[in-house]
């Protein structure tokens, strides 16, 4: 959930001029987003820095065919998890010309040298991880899509091969799922402390 | 009307699937504005509180890129044609050792893209200094030791305090100092860190550190005094090997025509990673250590020295040396001075202690030398011999 000021705009100055210094500025605004969603999945990190590559300059090649784009982030997270799996998928399929391997996602996985981000209450904190950890990957990752790089319903089914229905009853179920458990750690409301007021996010 | 009038009905889960509250989870300046919200929907405080303790416990830990490497990747991407052809002969290799079963180690090997293209040159410019901003503006430095200092934003620039350069369009490119054979420099990068390059030196850098990680690459010799920042290392990569600090002093060489690099520690600690070994072996410098690598060769060799100051000397304008042997002081000398040095001297010449004031003419400092060493040196042409006495 970045903050996209001024990314759209950007865009159009590439889209209709080709302005490489626009696209440049959107590269750098959304790299890290890329690079931790495709990290997310397992793969090597060599792996993740190709597909990025790709999908920019792919953007280059085929500018001017480009339809209209109503979700910046979704277009490009879309688009590098297509060039991602492509790309995955070309490697495996030589060794054992079996169906692609199972999409793998984890919403906590983390660089191993972080030191950790979180000052909320560790309790909550692994509670929530626990919690995430026991969803299906693909539930992982519905809901990292839509809460870390905001990408519409409408756009993440699609990517997904599934309903935007489906889509939108995971997270809610996902969501219910985590809350429950964080109330029975905190209580459900009335001795709820106002820690919050205590730490600001990392 | 306002995206917050829905907020009256809202449940926990409502809040938490509530894209705009979860923004506001988010900023940064969050605590006033939740503070406000929830002045303004008493009735909802319980279910605020449990929405933001649960968007706040689900923040996914991000995975960070060094600057320098996102540069190099869009430097691929701006120069797609060559690179796209070399990247297909490398997947197009991949799939055949795959084929063949070599396993993962042959994965590893060809999924490497080609070594990153940063160091655009070796050639030092013979005569003065340049430092070359991210937009390819040259600008020269006529004297022998000069100063460069960075504003805190990065964008303001001041040489040898007086002439003042503006750069923006900061978020692209880095800045580069090259210091030829015979000057010196001192530059405050803009979060405070000081590095003095010496004579026959280059330093990398982005004129304002943006991202995780503070990242410079160094050629040649350098001292650098680290401003403290434990959230964000600081790096100095070398052709051989990389540098991690949080915060302190050191001494490093680095010239590629040396067989020998050498690190010493003043204060803090450092960690270090040689580039060629695959696995990366590290290892930590303590204050009054200095380790050594050898062209070629994976690890470092670590030592005790007494006296750090041997290493660091040369930023006031000394050599101070210790049981030197005498070809290697000659070529420091020789850097200092963009001389070129010769030496004709047998293997078991003694070596020497002693400090050099290199403010003095060059002629006086190599008598000095070759009184201390028992030598002689001759002028030949442009060049000076050492031979034995």
């Amino acid at each position: 959930m970045s903050n996209s000021n001024g990314q759209d705009e950007k865009w159009n100055h590439f889209i209709n001029d080709g302005d490489l210094d626009a696209l440049s500025g959107i590269y750098y605004h959304y790299f890290d987003l890329l690079f931790t969603y495709g990290m997310k999945h397992s793969i090597e990190k060599q792996a993740v820095e190709d597909a990025i590559q790709d999908v920019f300059m792919n953007l280059i090649k085929f500018r001017k065919s480009i339809g209209n784009v109503k979700n910046l982030p979704g277009y490009l997270v879309s688009a590098f998890r297509r060039q991602l799996f492509l790309d995955q998928n070309k490697h495996k399929r030589t060794i054992l010309s079996v169906k692609p391997p199972e999409v793998q996602f984890e919403y906590f996985r983390t660089q191993e040298e972080d030191i950790p981000e979180h000052e909320i209450q560790e309790k909550l904190y692994l509670t929530i991880k626990q919690c995430i950890g026991k969803l299906t990957d693909k539930q992982q990752e519905i809901i990292y899509l839509r809460f870390e790089c905001g990408v519409p319903y409408e756009e993440i089914a699609e990517m997904l091969h599934i309903s935007v229905e489906s889509c939108y009853k995971s997270v809610h179920r996902s969501i219910k799922s985590v809350r429950c458990e964080a109330e029975k750690i905190l209580g459900n409301g009335h001795n709820l402390i106002l820690c919050f007021l205590l730490g600001p996010p990392r | 009307m306002k995206e917050t009038d829905h907020y009256e009905t809202y449940s926990t889960d409502d809040f938490i699937l509530d894209e705009n509250f979860r923004k506001i989870v988010r900023t940064s300046e969050s605590n006033n504005l939740l503070k406000e919200l929830q002045e303004n929907f008493p009735a909802k405080r319980n279910e605020m509180n449990m929405a933001i303790q649960v968007i706040r416990g689900m923040n996914s830990p991000k995975f960070r890129q060094t600057d320098l490497k996102k540069h190099e990747i869009w430097e691929q991407i701006v120069q797609k044609r060559r690179k796209q052809i070399r990247l297909t002969i490398f997947r197009y290799a991949a799939s055949i050792l795959l084929f063949i079963g070599i396993g993962s180690a042959a994965i590893y090997f060809t999924t490497q893209k080609p070594a990153p293209e940063i160091i655009v040159s070796n050639v030092l410019p013979a005569k003065n200094a340049v430092l070359i901003l991210s937009d390819g503006k040259t600008i020269p430095i006529t004297s022998k030791q000069s100063t460069v200092q960075y504003s805190a934003n990065g964008k303001q620039i001041i040489v040898n305090d007086s002439s003042d350069i503006t750069q923006n369009n900061l978020s692209i490119g880095f800045n580069q100092l090259i210091v030829p054979y015979g000057k010196r420099s001192f530059v405050v990068l803009s979060e405070g860190t000081k590095v003095w390059l010496n004579s026959g030196s280059k330093l990398i850098f982005p004129p304002v550190f943006t991202g995780s990680t503070r990242e410079v690459v160094l050629e040649g010799e350098a001292l650098f005094d680290v401003t403290k920042d434990a959230k964000k290392p600081f790096y100095v990569k070398t052709d051989a090997f990389k540098i991690k600090v949080y915060g302190t002093k050191f001494n490093v060489q680095a010239y590629q025509q040396d067989e020998d690099y050498n690190i010493v520690l003043i204060e803090g600690k450092v960690r270090l990673n040689s580039n060629n070994s695959m696995q990366s072996k590290e290892i930590f410098l303590a204050p009054n250590q200095k380790a050594t690598i050898s062209k070629g060769h994976e690890d470092f060799g670590i030592k005790n020295i007494e006296n750090t100051e041997v290493y660091t000397a040369w930023v006031d304008g000394y050599l101070t040396f210790t049981n030197e042997n005498l070809p290697v002081l000659l070529k420091r000398v020789s850097r200092y001075y963009n001389v070129e040095i010769e030496t004709q001297l047998p293997d078991n010449i003694a070596t020497i202690y002693g400090k050099l004031d290199l403010k003095d003419e060059l002629e006086r400092v190599l008598d000095g030398i070759a009184f201390i060493s028992k030598t002689k040196y001759e002028k030949r042409g442009a060049k000076y011999v050492f031979i034995n006495n």
